[in-house]
């Protein structure tokens, strides 16, 4: 902190000034007025609606809080687990050279990252929120089975990449049968 | 106390190991938002403007609140600009979702930089940054909840996702201005695309950089960059196929699974499209639409028709979209009696605006306010049929307005009364 400076904020002048603030003039110039417009922004917001004030303010910060502290984390870790949960089964698999030419992680990551995009963006449609009444506001009797179609989805993402990853397999390994011309 | 050094874990550089991220995965990420988000933020204004809250009772947001300045004659031409607004402002929002995260998923050392608030320069970055990232957030979770018609928040939705936006671009041209120099720097040092070059095998950190985004401690590479972009081009793509048709429309409708008007969301028949408001909801019983149906015109004198009266007028047949602001859109053709012909029946002034009122007695949208353009555009209707049968109840029965390029919800259903007057 600058509090610990022995030298403290410095004489005046563009070299004083960036070692008390951390960076140059234009820097705090365009933060303070970047940060108004927002201000601005929020204050018509948050008058309107000021006796909901702190439901407003969690919905404002809790994606970014979510996303950093919670899901990325979350999917990080999946990535890190599944990767040493495979590796003794793979070691135990691998039948010759041809599946060590082709790298697998893809073919698992593509599929599951397409699947949970889906899911994260339909999660309403695919838990069957619907709080105002499906047939209400649409006239059908009954709500598509959104769950249904995102699991089929989901398997028919995941067995296409196995049918890629299989052809893959077996190319390389033709591959590597055949005498290298070179 | 910055004397001791970070403490373990993710305050030390050396915990962050992954070798592709750096200052041209980040540039590129951000780039891609820099189209996406300020086109999602102009279709949302162009949304604000089509409502013309200028006229009397248009007004969604607040009249009192500001930000409101941009305002003119919505076009009634071409008849799919509305439609072709929203399904953009809808659809690229979604996509945006993964490329979103992907970005976040690259600076995320910064977040947890030590010592958190070595300067005020510092703390004004990270509070910048949390409005950006916030309000990022609150635009795409509001959005995509309202689309679903799911309502978990205790605040209205227009009003706090119209300011929302307006946080977002603000916090991102703040952004912008910071961050360009590196995004410059960093697609010149890199030769712009040249990484999109390198398989897994030739997968190398860019130079490492103290204080930078580059692992000082980076493990082999598990994926390439362009491995990375295109998962995330993959995660996006697969958004957009389970979502366009809805707003595409025709084949296109049978692809969207997922999304909220898209495959098996209509009946069959000439009136098998998507609905956004029933009559049930709407109150509207069989009653008020029977034979003691009669439409109160008012211009220069007034007029009450029978529904049959007005199938006696002259017919006009238009293929014409109804596009909402939830993004989905059905184009269909409408029949019916040109508006600006039942102006001239009850001699309307031709420079007066038109007001429209519902038979429904209560909730949103059950009157609209038309432009003078809207009202006399040559294909301006207040439709009877529809694809050559009559309206359905929950289609507007027994009279609906249909004007090119207008908000769906402004096309009013079950028509009770059409009066000419000044704005």
């Amino acid at each position: 902190m600058s509090g610990s400076d022995p030298n403290g904020p410095g004489p005046a002048g563009p070299r004083g000034f960036r070692r008390f603030y951390g960076a140059t003039p234009a820097h705090l110039l365009l933060h303070l007025a970047g940060i108004a417009l927002c201000a601005w922004a929020l204050k018509e917001v948050f008058g309107h609606y000021h006796e909901v004030w702190g439901n407003l303010l969690i919905w404002l910060v809790a994606g970014a809080l979510l996303n950093d502290f919670v899901a990325l984390p979350l999917y990080v870790g999946i990535d890190r687990l599944a990767r040493r949960l495979w590796r003794p089964a793979r070691q135990r698999l691998a039948r010759g050279p041809a599946t060590a030419l082709v790298p697998g992680r893809g073919h698992v990551r593509v599929p599951v990252a397409m699947s949970a995009a889906l899911l994260l963006v339909y999660l309403p449609n695919i838990l069957g929120k619907e709080p105002r009444g499906h047939q209400l506001s649409t006239g059908l009797a009954e709500q598509p089975d959104f769950a249904g179609r995102w699991l089929l989805i989901t398997a028919g993402l995941l067995l296409a990449s196995l049918v890629i990853y299989l052809v893959r397999v077996r190319v390389a390994a033709s591959g590597a049968r055949r005498p290298s011309p070179r | 106390m910055s004397k001791l050094g970070p403490p373990p874990g993710p305050a030390r550089p050396e915990f962050w190991r992954s070798p592709i991220r750096g200052p041209w995965l980040t540039a590129v990420l951000g780039l891609v938002l820099l189209v996406g988000f300020p086109l999602v933020f102009l279709t949302g204004l162009l949304s604000h403007a089509a409502y013309m809250p200028q006229l009397p009772g248009n007004a969604v947001v607040p009249a009192g609140l500001g930000l409101q300045f941009v305002r003119f004659d919505w076009p009634t031409s071409p008849v799919w600009l509305y439609a072709l607004n929203q399904g953009v402002h809808v659809t690229v929002g979604i996509v945006l979702v993964p490329v979103l995260i992907a970005k976040l998923w690259s600076v995320i050392p910064k977040l947890f930089a030590w010592p958190p608030a070595p300067n005020p320069a510092e703390v004004l970055t990270k509070l910048a940054n949390l409005l950006l990232v916030g309000a990022a957030f609150f635009q795409l979770a509001t959005g995509i909840a309202n689309i679903q018609l799911w309502y978990p928040f205790r605040f209205g939705f227009v009003t706090a996702h119209f300011y929302g936006g307006w946080v977002l671009i603000f916090a991102l041209l703040l952004h912008v201005a910071v961050r360009m120099p590196k995004v410059r720097q960093a697609m010149r040092t890199n030769a712009a695309l040249k990484p999109l070059r390198d398989d897994l095998a030739h997968t190398r950190p860019e130079p490492f950089e103290p204080d930078g985004l580059v692992s000082p401690n980076p493990a082999p590479a598990t994926i390439s960059r362009r491995g990375l972009l295109g998962l995330v081009g993959a995660a996006s793509g697969g958004l957009f196929v389970v979502t366009a048709g809805q707003s595409l429309g025709g084949p296109f409708r049978q692809a969207a699974l997922l999304a909220p008007r898209g495959n098996g969301l209509a009946l069959d028949g000439p009136n098998g499209f998507p609905v956004n408001k029933t009559a049930a909801v709407a109150g509207i019983g069989r009653s008020v639409v029977g034979e003691a149906y009669r439409l109160e015109l008012q211009g220069g004198r007034t007029l009450e028709l029978s529904r049959a009266d007005l199938l006696g007028l002259p017919q006009h047949t238009y293929d014409l979209p109804i596009a909402c602001v939830e993004g989905w859109s059905t184009t269909q053709a409408w029949t019916g009696v040109r508006l600006h012909d039942l102006a001239e029946l009850v001699g309307a002034d031709p420079e007066h605006a038109l007001f429209v009122t519902s038979l429904q007695k209560a909730g949103a949208f059950r009157k609209a306010t038309l432009s003078r353009d809207q009202a006399h555009a040559d294909k301006s209707l207040l439709a009877l049929r529809v694809n050559g049968v009559d309206l359905s109840l929950d289609h507007g029965y027994p009279a609906r307005i249909i004007v090119p390029a207008l908000p769906g919800v402004h096309n009013t259903k079950w028509v009770a009364g059409l009066r000419w007057a000044a704005a």
